[in-house]
Parts: C-alpha cells; sequence; structure tokens
C-alpha cells in the first residue's frame, strides 16, 4: 500500500471523523462514512493534486453525512417510536433536556438542531478550524457568503441558547 | 416572560462586533448603542460565550479500528488508473502498433530508411511509457506499478533484438 495515502489517512482521519461525527451526532455512523471516504480516497488519489486532497475529503465526507441523514429522516417518517439508541436524538423532551447537563452538551445539540448549510458552517470554521477559503470551496460559497451566513448560524445558536449563555 | 430583544439591526451585527470584521462607522454606531442599552450588552456578552464554549469543544479522535480496516480494504484493492496511467496505456498502445509496423507479416522487407524510423519511432514511444510508468509510479506509491502493467522500461521492459540478417539485407 501506498506510503503516500497511508500518511494523508493518519493527517485526515480525525478531522473527518470530528466532522461527521458532529453533523450526524452519531459515532457509528461517522465511523462509516470515514471508512468509506477514506477508501474513495483510495481510489481517486492518483487524480487529485495534493492541495485539494483535504478540501476534497471533507467535501465527500459532507456529502455522504447529508445524504445519511437524509435517509434517516425519511426512515423516521415511518417510525412511530422514537429511536434514541447511538446518540440519534429525536426530538428533546424536558427530561432529556435536564438529563443534557452542561452547556457544552446543549450547545452540540443546537448544532445538531442547525439546517444546513449553517450546521457544517459551525462545525467546519467553529470546530474544525478550516479558512474560509476552504470552506467556500467545501460548500460552494463565496467567501462574503461564508461570512455571512457564519454570522448568522452564530446568531440563530445564541437567540436557540439564549439565558443558558449567560455566566 | 420573555426577554427584551436587542433592535434588529444591532442584534443581526453583534456576531460581526464580536469577531471584529464590522466596517468603521456600523463599528462607532455600535459601541454608541452598547453604552446606552442593557440588552444589546446581555447579547454581547452571550455571544462572546458562545464563541468561547465553542472554541473549548473537544476534538473528537477517530478510533484506530477505522484506520485499520482501511488499510485492510485498501491493501486487497487497486487504485483506479490515473491520467497517467492512462498515458502508459496509451504509450504501450503505440510501442505495440511499431512493433507491428517493423516486425509484422505485412510488411516483410522494410527498407533501411524504414527501419530507422520504426526504431526512432519506437526509441520515442518507450521513453514516453518510460516517464509515464515513473509519474504513475510516484502517484500511486510505486505499489502495484512496479509489479504491475506499467512499470518503468528502463527497470526491465527490453527492446526488441535487432536482426543482423535483416538488417545486412536492407
Amino acid at each position: 500500500m501506498s506510503v503516500q495515502f497511508r500518511r494523508l489517512v493518519r493527517r485526515h482521519q480525525h478531522r473527518l471523523f470530528s466532522l461527521a461525527a458532529h453533523l450526524l451526532g452519531n459515532t457509528a455512523e461517522a465511523e462509516d462514512v470515514v471508512q468509506d471516504v477514506l477508501v474513495k480516497l483510495w481510489q481517486h488519489l492518483s487524480s487529485l493534486d495534493a492541495e485539494r486532497v483535504r478540501p476534497w475529503c471533507l467535501r465527500v465526507t459532507r456529502n455522504a453525512c447529508l445524504d445519511l441523514l437524509r435517509r434517516r429522516r425519511y426512515q423516521m417518517a415511518y417510525v412511530s417510536e422514537a429511536v434514541n439508541g447511538g446518540g440519534v436524538r429525536v426530538e428533546e423532551t424536558p427530561l432529556d433536556h435536564l438529563t443534557n447537563a452542561g452547556l457544552g452538551q446543549r450547545l452540540k445539540n443546537a448544532i445538531g438542531d442547525l439546517d444546513e448549510p449553517f450546521r457544517s458552517l459551525i462545525v467546519l470554521r467553529e470546530l474544525e478550524e478550516c479558512s474560509y477559503k476552504e470552506i467556500g470551496e467545501i460548500l460552494d460559497l463565496s467567501d462574503q457568503q461564508v461570512r455571512v451566513y457564519l454570522h448568522r448560524a452564530r446568531r440563530k445558536l445564541r437567540h436557540r441558547l439564549g439565558s443558558e449563555l449567560d455566566d | 416572560m420573555t426577554e427584551k430583544r436587542p433592535d434588529k439591526w444591532f442584534d443581526d451585527r453583534i456576531e460581526a462586533f464580536v469577531d471584529r470584521s464590522l466596517p468603521d462607522n456600523e463599528r462607532r454606531l455600535f459601541e454608541a448603542r452598547l453604552e446606552l442599552d442593557p440588552a444589546l450588552r446581555v447579547e454581547v456578552a452571550r455571544a462572546r460565550r458562545l464563541e468561547r464554549t465553542l472554541a473549548a469543544t473537544p476534538r473528537l479522535r477517530c478510533p484506530s479500528d477505522v484506520r485499520r480496516r482501511v488499510f485492510e480494504m485498501t491493501s486487497a484493492r487497486r487504485p483506479r488508473p490515473g491520467r497517467w496511467a492512462w498515458a502508459a496505456a496509451g504509450a504501450m498502445g503505440l510501442a505495440v502498433a511499431v512493433l507491428v509496423a517493423v516486425k509484422g507479416p505485412l510488411n516483410g522487407s522494410p527498407s533501411p530508411a524504414e527501419l530507422a524510423q520504426a526504431r526512432a519511432d519506437m526509441a520515442l514511444a518507450l521513453a514516453y511509457l518510460d516517464r509515464a510508468g515513473r509519474v504513475a509510479g510516484r502517484e500511486v506509491g510505486g505499489q502495484w506499478v512496479t509489479g504491475g502493467i506499467i512499470k518503468p522500461v528502463s527497470a526491465g521492459l527490453s527492446l526488441p533484438a535487432r536482426d543482423p540478417a535483416t538488417e545486412a539485407k536492407g
């Protein structure tokens, strides 16, 4: 196996996993997504320039997560009872709210409730520390759109969390 | 009881104010309002807390199992051929065509000029093939290339032997 491929896997695996886990809210599914993305990377490696590898991986990971979320929503429409295994959060009850103690957890839930592309923007910029340029490339947005949407995403989180953000 | 929110114009600019990306004129207006509006001050403090909490969110680490599975799966597969592999295949085709032209049954008695031209064509084709093999080898890490179909010519592909009898006849 290519030494270059092994190096790329080691370099990008955690970032891809973190993106997938934050978008999906589920680490088991995130593992599957990352595995598929890295195998795809192996298959396409010869056609990718070195500097394009990271945005390519992040974009493919995000698309795979969105596909999975769409499928999950479709399936959930036919499931009457909430399935709570593996971290899939359907609808938060007051009891869940009390149980999910800590601002960090509530923030995670609030991020999970954001619509696209706001959720991806927050995860890519705030958690994965991608540059505006890179985010624009991944999400097909201009630099200016990235900035504006990012402010909007943070505002949504601030409104959503409200007084929970008070010191 | 609902909280009093700042005016929308100011509320829309809180995040830009916090990350210092407001234009100067808007920033001055915002700061003046901040002095007078306690609701705006509360929201700015919340925006800052949100920023800190996001920054403090722990990064997730990919379990090592995933890497192991990926390495297992890819060690049993070949990657898709890249553009240099296709170039190598093209060069290989050209080399075969030249071989057929030189040695084929339809051209049994080539003239010395034709032979020389054919050798030159062959050398050119093999040079392309060699370069393509080397580049493709670099691109995919030399794993399947060096033992496979597009290994560099200089790594072992032999040129057709000259036939002194044919040359003497010519």
